[in-house]
């Protein structure tokens, strides 16, 4: 991993896009700030690690039959 | 599920592209939405590649009426949604071993604009929702 050090406001640019700016530090929180082409989405690492693990549960299936259950469930619940 | 997904027929107008894929399935790029009557409020994402990969997907407003999920302007662009009306809202399910544990996707819905044909999952930010939301509440 490439590791650099920077100072409040100063920056990091990746390619010729990208630019990852360092805002404000305290005690142990950095902000960060992210201008990145808008085809490139940013996301904190361990939120979008919860959304592939999911979206992996929900292909799986392995309980498909299921459905008509909880279709059910949803229809009268609804009445 | 039986053999309901497969010799689907389907025109080249139904497919919806997500030029991103999907977290975990960034290479899946094309489906379709597949409404099958006997598991109506659900329908399908159905990817058209090959590869069986498929997700149940249903209106949050169906189970949740008041879900407001915040969207920020920057993370619909690429979508080039130009009115609501364009917009389809849906979440992805994760079908449990008990069927009332079964749970729904709120911190990443999944948008589609059903004029252009292009969908994307947003992940929120700062929500209050979570990958798994239960659709079945007790009352």
């Amino acid at each position: 991993m490439l590791i650099l050090t920077r100072k409040i406001s100063e920056s990091i640019r990746i390619g010729d896009s990208i630019i990852i700016k360092v805002i404000e530090l305290d005690n142990r929180h950095v902000k960060i700030g992210i201008e990145a082409p808008r085809t490139i989405s940013v996301y904190r690492e361990e939120v979008f690690e919860r959304i592939q693990k999911e979206n992996q549960a929900a292909s799986d299936h392995p309980h498909g039959e299921n459905i008509r259950n909880i279709a059910d469930m949803i229809r009268k619940n609804k009445l | 599920m039986g053999n309901s997904f497969e010799n689907l027929v389907y025109s080249k107008d139904d497919v919806i592209r997500f030029p991103a894929g999907i977290p975990g399935f960034e290479n899946n790029k094309e489906f379709i939405i597949v409404q099958i009557p006997e598991y109506s409020p659900f329908e399908w994402l159905v990817c058209i590649d090959g590869t069986k990969l498929k997700f149940a997907i249903i209106n949050p407003m169906l189970f949740q009426p008041d879900y407001s999920p915040k969207i920020q302007k920057d993370q619909l662009e690429e979508l080039e949604i130009e009115k609501i009306e364009d917009v389809l809202l849906y979440t992805i399910v994760t079908i449990r071993e008990n069927p009332e544990d079964s749970t729904a996707n709120l911190l990443g819905p999944v948008i589609i604009n059903k004029t252009r044909k292009t969908g994307k999952q947003i992940v929120l930010e700062d929500s209050k929702y979570s990958t798994k939301e239960k659709m079945i509440r007790k009352k």
